[in-house]
């Protein structure tokens, strides 16, 4: 693909989530306002994707649930990094014993499958937007680890550093100047895939109940929503279901694009293509 | 083998751990949702009373040391829901599980093999691009929403299929449909990518120019350098098969581990939640244990490394 | 009638970069024939498109490739696939990968005559038993791996599957250039004496012009995708008519030359620097800048890789170092520059006892030596442009300039002026590392070295990755700072002729020790060392060209 062509596409998607996350502004109306007289009605121009089951106006649903949805899974992740990316980075700098409790740890993380996990934590916490947050924190972190530890290690044996090591360049100096430089790519695109995965998996735990709490509206749980009414007024079901495929499909587009910007190893790249 | 050995016995002890914590950490008490479950009003004698006689107010040690003996025994207690032995439970849903996660991954390899081939074999052309389609496609889309639309295209609509549940062999085929296509695409990339770096390998120029024939390059040489990196992720993302099952049960209604857990999960049945997570764990370290196995075979260097290398 | 005969070939890529513009060659039956070029001549490529091995991102044409009676160019697949192993035969440079690591080594020439011949599987041992034997191997080696084989054997393994089925013509890419020069030299026997044997033809692709002269009976030198010199091997040493022939020969440090610069291309840097008072020169003169003795370090398995040596580096003097790859010089370099723990004797860095010192007195001490590395690459973090990466030193000691500048102390100009010292121009600061060649890379590295005005400079095989004719300016450029600046230098390197031209006194490892040691004018004594004599023959020069 050109650069042109995936400079366009990566604005796109950027705006795309911008958008997204401003949704509740550009809703027409009261996403929670229930108006019985209008329900299950199809596309009109008084609401253009239709209403759902209490006469909500799916459209301000959709873009005010982008929010939860977008928002929670961007919070999580920067959590996660703001967690794994420094542990990483210690671990693989320093070494010895702090890196191998670090990795043990990381081990048993990668073990447990990450839906298990959060279907586990928050069908334990039980639901709300905290208790969310708090089991994708639980699975998300351990990737950022995972990968600063390994981009560490790697460049750690790189000849130039015996350069600086000479000119008595200290610990902090090495890793801004030459550590970060080589983390922030990839990270940044783990990140991006990882959106459209945290975005997933969130919709899932609301689907199967263990999400955020109705009214509140979150694409998992609208789509759970209007699975009773599917054969009525069948776009309760499948707009939720196309608003989460596009955003997810345009971040993990946008995240195998940085993916091959930042040649990551292809070691490293199946890691984290098998861990997202 | 040693090695594997206490990898596997320290693995089994931090699940205990977590699994004992679970009931420790849970918010709310055990106990009250142990006694809830009649809906009777209940006193603080009788919590108290039932604190006891569980054992609750001991030492937290000597409790941990009586949930090991019971798993090591295979005791989980009963369950809640049915007041049934959990292992019982289990046992009754783990055929499902494993029946769909089978089916699953033998379809996943021949999606993988037939879509990652072709895209390599015609690297750059249409076929290529609409496997990259199909990938970042299936990647994207939700699985119980695929699942559903599933549902209504070809069992409500064209009556073909069952809905749900697992009575004829029939019915495993959506389930196993929506989950291959939701966990086939990392592969397909793999495989993809994987054959073409190993067709470009030196080794494989020197065997063409030894006058080895090309389907004896390719089924030797490039094909067997290609499934390293394919065995090597293996492992880790079978555990998004299990993860992806639990949501593929709760759509297509099949009374496996994940949806009995699931159903545990939405009653505080700590037995069953338990259980679960033990169990499944050590699914996936036996599951590693076999793929670390395989990789070993595939790739001599590994296993004889530092024996002879010069 | 040639053996081969290639017309008008050209190699594009898909993108229509041309790569090979049109070359005419022949190979008569029996002959020895080198392909002379540097990287990025298209000399591989010539020799991988004759039976159509070129990756799929390439495009050939030609009017003609004829072997024999067929013509390659129009053969099918199937007539290709005959062709190659029984009568066209490869050996390339990356001995790793001449056999697949994920079966033995005799299962793949099994595999081979198979192929090829039908036998039954004791015909094929037999017969794979003798040729390995020929290459003076024991046969027992076939059932390795190609991992647990070293080097040296696994090329020369390669050599004995690739004659296996006698051959009428052999191309060998570089098949030494990734073997140090000992098992190099024993590959190159054996090639000469399987030809001997065989009569087959050699097509020997390589940038080496002593292997050349030492084997080669016609000769034709490739340059940019073109062939620009040919004719008898006498012809083109002896009377080259192309400037680039002349420079490739001149590039070639001679051990029986006292010339100060290599006659090559190119003006000599007009260094301008403030010169060291004189005094302060004489004065450091009296004691040598470095001095160890007995420096051993251990590895964990108990492998001495340096065992005992002992060394003293004049103040403005070069010390060479010459050793095989594994002879433990690279390390000793890292025990005296205190990057490495050593596991006994003494190291002074001046009056300072270098493995008595620790934290902030190290550190200290660490940035009065510098260090240039072999590979270029390796050498910079390839984020960072050029210009950060050369003012590392200096920031990290917190000086604005070198003394020997006077431009002031704007970090603009005192890099600027740092890379005008080693020919580069002022543009270069902004670019990041991978818009470099590896010859430029490598003056940036020098550069940054020098700009701390370090006591001394290691400099670890700096011109071992580098085309001839880069490393020939390579040396000159650190011979003229040498003088201009009165530096210091510990020369690394396995090739003897370099090493030679550039040090006052030279040491020769060999596992571990030092088993010569001698001043610059003493090489050809006849006590030296006999490990020394065996390195002299494989450096032998070049007869002199007419003037």
């Amino acid at each position: 693909m050109s650069k042109r062509k995936t400079t366009i596409g990566v604005v796109a998607v950027l705006v795309l989530l911008a958008l997204l996350m401003m949704g509740p502004l550009l809703a027409p109306q009261d996403p929670e306002l229930v108006n019985l007289a209008a329900r299950l009605q199809s596309p009109s121009v008084a609401h253009l994707l239709g209403t759902d089951n209490l006469g909500r106006d799916i459209l301000s649903r959709i873009l005010t649930g982008a929010q939860v949805t977008v928002g929670l899974s961007l919070l999580a992740l920067s959590l996660s990094i703001l967690i794994g990316v420094p542990l990483g980075l210690i671990s693989g700098w320093v070494g010895g014993r702090f890196d191998w409790i670090v990795m043990r740890i990381v081990d048993v993380f990668i073990a447990l499958p990450d839906y298990i996990v959060a279907i586990v934590l928050s069908g334990l916490l039980g639901p709300g937007f905290v208790n969310m947050l708090i089991a994708i924190l639980a699975v998300k972190w351990v990737g950022y680890t995972r990968l600063v530890r390994s981009l560490v290690l790697q460049e750690k044996t790189r000849d130039y550093l015996m350069i600086s090591k000479l000119a008595g360049g200290s610990n902090l100096r090495i890793l801004r100047q030459h550590m970060i430089p080589h983390i922030v790519g990839p990270v940044l695109a783990l990140a991006t895939m990882d959106i459209g995965k945290v975005i997933l998996l969130v919709a899932s735990l609301s689907f199967i109940g263990m999400g955020v709490q109705p009214p509140s509206p979150e694409w998992g749980a609208m789509l759970n929503d209007g699975r009773a009414y599917f054969a009525q007024a069948a776009q309760l079901m499948i707009i939720p279901g196309i608003a989460i495929f596009i955003v997810v499909a345009a971040a993990s587009w946008l995240g195998d694009q940085l993916m091959k910007r930042y040649t990551i190893s292809s070691e490293d790249e199946r890691m984290t293509s098998a861990l997202a | 083998m040693i090695r594997w050995l206490l990898q596997g016995l320290g693995f089994f002890f931090v699940l205990t751990i977590i699994g004992f914590l679970i009931v420790q950490l849970a918010p709310g008490d055990a106990v009250l949702s142990m006694l809830k479950v009649d809906t009777v009003a209940v006193t603080d004698a009788e919590i108290e009373a039932l604190r006891e006689n569980l054992g609750l107010n001991d030492p937290a040690l000597q409790q941990y040391g009586r949930f090991l003996g019971g798993v090591l025994r295979g005791d989980f207690g009963n369950s809640l829901m049915t007041g049934k032995p959990v292992m019982t439970e289990l046992a009754k849903a783990f055929p499902y599980t494993l029946m769909l996660a089978g089916a699953t991954m033998v379809l996943a390899v021949v999606i993988t093999f037939v879509l990652g081939g072709l895209a390599a074999r015609f690297q750059g052309s249409l076929i290529d691009k609409a496997v990259g389609v199909f990938c970042t496609a299936g990647a994207a889309l939700p699985t119980f929403w695929f699942g559903l639309l599933l549902i209504d295209m070809f069992a409500v609509r064209l009556h073909l299929l069952p809905s749900s549940g697992m009575a004829t062999p029939a019915g495993l085929v959506l389930p196993t449909v929506a989950l291959a296509v939701a966990i086939a695409p990392p592969y397909i990339k793999i495989l993809r990518n994987s054959l073409i770096e190993a067709s470009g390998r030196e080794f494989v120029r020197a065997a063409r120019a030894r006058g080895v024939s090309e389907p004896v390059i390719f089924f030797k040489h490039t094909l067997r350098d290609s499934l390293i990196p394919l065995v090597t992720i293996l492992g880790v993302s079978l555990g998004s098969l299990l993860g992806g099952a639990v949501i593929v049960e709760v759509t297509f209604g099949i009374p496996g581990v994940g949806k009995l857990a699931v159903e545990a999960l939405a009653r505080r049945d700590y037995g069953v939640i338990q259980a679960f997570v033990i169990i499944v764990g050590m699914a996936i370290f036996v599951i590693n244990m076999l793929v670390d196995l395989s990789y070993r075979l595939l790739d001599p260097s590994i296993s004889l490394k530092g024996a002879e290398r010069v | 009638m040639p053996l081969l005969e290639v017309s008008n070939l050209r190699i594009a890529t898909r993108s229509g970069l041309p790569l090979v513009k049109g070359i005419h060659f022949a190979v008569e039956p029996g002959e020895w024939f080198a392909l002379i070029g540097e990287s990025g001549s298209g000399k591989s490529i010539t020799a991988n498109s004759i039976t159509n091995l070129l990756n799929a991102s390439l495009i050939r044409d030609a009017d003609a490739i004829d072997f024999g009676e067929t013509n390659l160019l129009n053969a099918s697949p199937q007539e290709l696939r005959t062709i190659r192993g029984e009568q066209v035969a490869y050996v390339f440079q990356d001995y790793q990968s001449a056999f697949t690591p994920y079966y033995t080594i005799g299962n793949q020439m099994h595999e081979m005559l198979k192929a090829h011949r039908s036998m039954s599987a004791d015909e094929r041992k037999a017969m794979i038993d003798a040729g390995v034997d020929a290459v003076g191997l024991d046969p027992q080696l076939t059932t390795r791996y190609p991992f647990q084989v070293s080097g040296g054997q696994l090329q020369r393994l390669a050599l004995a599957s690739a004659v296996l089925l006698n051959p009428k013509l052999l191309i060998a890419d570089e098949p030494t250039t990734a073997l140090d020069s000992w098992s190099s030299n024993l590959v190159l026997e054996e090639l000469a004496t399987i030809k001997q044997a065989t009569g087959c033809a050699i097509l020997f692709i390589t940038h080496d012009l002593r292997i050349m002269n030492r084997f080669a009976d016609r000769v034709a030198i490739m340059q940019h995708g073109k062939i620009v010199e040919r004719g008898s091997k006498d012809q083109v040493v002896l009377h080259p008519q192309h400037p680039y022939t002349r420079d490739l020969l001149a590039s070639i440090p001679p051990l029986r030359s006292t010339e100060a610069r290599l006659p090559v291309y190119g003006e000599p840097p007009r260094i301008q620097v403030k010169a060291p008072a004189k005094d302060a020169i004489t004065d450091r003169a009296a004691e040598p800048v470095l001095r160890a003795s007995d420096v051993v370090k251990v590895y964990g398995s108990g492998t001495r890789a340096v065992d005992g040596v002992s060394l003293s580096l004049p103040t403005g003097s070069c010390l060479g170092l010459v050793g095989e790859s594994g002879s433990g010089k690279s390390t000793l370099a890292r025990c005296l520059l205190s990057l490495e723990r050593i596991d006994g004797g003494d190291i002074w860095l001046q009056d300072q006892h270098l493995n008595q010192l620790t934290g902030a007195a190290l550190r200290s001490a660490r940035q009065r030596m510098q260090l240039v590395l072999q590979n270029p690459n390796a050498s910079f973090n390839e984020r960072l442009p050029i210009g950060a990466s050369l003012m590392e030193p200096l920031e990290c000691i917190g000086r604005r300039s070198p003394s020997f500048l006077s431009v002031g102390d704007d970090p603009r100009k005192v890099s600027a002026a740092l890379l005008d010292l080693v020919q580069l121009p002022p543009e270069y600061l902004d670019k990041l590392p991978n818009h470099l060649s590896g010859g430029e890379k490598q003056r940036v590295s020098i550069a940054r070295a020098i700009s701390a005005e370090p006591s001394f400079i290691v400099l670890d095989e700096p011109t071992a990755s580098l085309d001839v004719s880069t490393q020939a300016r390579v040396l000159n450029l650190l011979k003229d700072l040498q003088e201009a600046l009165g530096l210091s230098y510990l020369f690394i390197s396995h090739d003897l002729s370099s090493v030679h031209f550039i040090s006052q006194h030279l040491m020769v490892m060999k596992h571990g020790q030092v088993v010569d040691d001698f001043d610059r004018d003493e090489l050809f004594d006849p006590y030296r060392h006999e490990y020394t004599k065996q390195l002299i023959d494989l450096f032998e020069d070049l007869p002199q060209q007419a003037a």
